[in-house]
């Protein structure tokens, strides 16, 4: 067996392995997300039942968004720093294993919240259907479309794993270099506001990514940022593996 | 590690499918509904939206247009609509009962808020969302209005009738009468045998003309 296969067995292994440490957490994450949803379809159909005259929702979609980025920056937390990232470090992982394997998990993990915040999506349009065939006086307008509904799960997907990236990068540097490194980020991140040109950097950096328009262009930026900072997350690594 | 795979698959695949059913192909309607009238702008407009509030503004066409908070399609009943009638357009209440409560799924993912496309209309449509009904009244034709809560922005204005109106860079026409509230008239173009009857509300910064 050369070292490929073995470096594959070594991947899917840590995969499957954080996968199932994560068991519990897609339970909770699961029960948080349907007791919203139920929360949410219970006050419309009150509200519209008590005579008010329109109520906004389609709530699990931008809940689930939400609850997704929260739950891939506490995964990417638990995951880098400290005692996680040592209970990874176990022969056969290494450093490549290691950050090849995170980022896997973080594209796992957002997809899976998103995928059960679309299903109960779906959930809340049949309920709000069969509300509107059962009552006479009441209309029921969806304004997401098929389109916006899958291009929107692409485009959060992307946002999700730029946002794990990050936070996986900031983790695995304050691990490394401890107390210098944190000094050294906040001043990189405070010192610009005091100055308009560092005010005018943040606008740009920020636009860079909310103020485009094409879905695709996003989508790209957003991929090739994370791959980015998973790769700089890389180096930082190097003298933390335990070779065996 | 496989069977997770091939669960996620089938999963996406089931959604996809019942999301194309359940999901309509494209916007079926938005929380407003746009009707465009022809008029003879020779003659005033009269809008009588009694007990709706009502934003009536300037524009460069030939047609008035309507838009109500409330949009169905053409085959669906509709919770507000208007009726038209020559130069006079008016709520039309028969209609307004028919289905009195509105369920929206507005909100799409989060991310798809930053495209234009993709905003819910109230994100982008300030004045609709506060108004019952926006209404774009060709240049230079006299407005007569009647509602609850009245906003004229530039237009020429003939009557007003309501709680409150608000009247701002617009001309009053000679003749102009009011039966409102609370009256503001604002950077406006006001002949000067005009004398307002209101109590509240503040006439400001108009200019004076013979």
């Amino acid at each position: 067996m050369n070292s490929k296969d073995n470096r594959q067995r070594a991947l899917k292994g840590y995969v499957s392995s954080s996968l199932m440490g994560l068991k519990q957490s897609y339970i909770l994450v699961t029960f948080v997300l349907l007791g919203l949803f139920a929360a949410y379809c219970i006050v419309n159909v009150i509200l519209a039942l008590c005579g008010a005259m329109s109520n906004s929702s389609g709530g699990a979609l931008l809940v689930g968004f939400g609850v997704a980025a929260i739950f891939a920056v506490v995964t990417v937390l638990m995951m880098s720093a400290g005692k996680g990232k040592r209970a990874a470090f176990i022969f056969p992982i290494d450093r490549k294993t290691f950050a090849i394997g995170s980022f896997i998990m973080f594209i796992l993990n957002s997809a899976f919240i998103l995928l059960l915040s679309a299903v109960f999506y779906l959930g809340e349009v049949i309920v709000y259907k069969i509300l509107g065939l059962i009552f006479d006086n009441i209309m029921y307008i969806n304004n997401v479309t098929f389109e916006s509904y899958i291009t929107g799960f692409w485009v959060s997907l992307f946002y999700i794993l730029f946002v794990a990236a990050i936070t996986f990068f900031l983790s695995i540097l304050f691990s490394r270099f401890k107390f210098p490194a944190v000094i050294i980020v906040s001043l990189a991140i405070g010192l610009p506001f005091i100055f308009p040109f560092g005010r005018e950097a943040y606008y740009k950096f920020l636009m860079f990514f909310i103020g485009e328009q094409s879905l695709v262009l996003i989508c790209l930026k957003l991929l090739i940022c994370s791959m980015l900072l998973q790769f700089i997350s890389y180096l930082p690594l190097k003298k933390m593996e335990v070779i065996e | 590690m496989k069977r997770l795979i091939i669960a996620i698959l089938v999963l996406v695949v089931v959604m996809t499918a019942a999301a194309a059913v359940l999901l309509p192909k494209s916007y079926t309607g938005s929380e407003f509904y746009t009707k465009t009238v022809s008029i003879d702008k020779t003659k005033d407009v009269v809008l009588n939206f009694e007990g709706y509030s009502v934003f009536v503004k300037e524009s460069d066409t030939n047609s008035v247009k309507v838009k109500t908070k409330v949009m169905v399609n053409e085959d669906e009943a509709k919770t507000l609509d208007c009726t038209i009638a020559g130069n006079s357009i008016s709520v039309n209440n028969s209609n307004s009962k028919s289905k009195n409560i509105v369920l929206y799924s507005t909100w799409p993912w989060l991310p798809l808020m930053q495209i234009k496309k993709y905003q819910p209309a109230f994100f982008t449509d300030i004045d609709a969302n506060e108004y019952d009904f926006v209404v774009e009244v060709p240049k230079g034709t006299a407005v007569n209005v009647t509602g609850t809560k009245i906003k004229v922005d530039g237009c020429t204005v003939a009557y007003v009738k309501g709680t409150s109106a608000e009247i701002e860079d617009g001309i009053l026409t000679r003749d102009f009468n009011e039966d409102v509230g609370a009256l503001t008239v604002r950077d406006c173009n006001v002949p000067r045998n005009i004398v307002f009857k209101q109590k509240y509300g503040e006439i400001r910064d108009n200019k004076i003309i013979d």
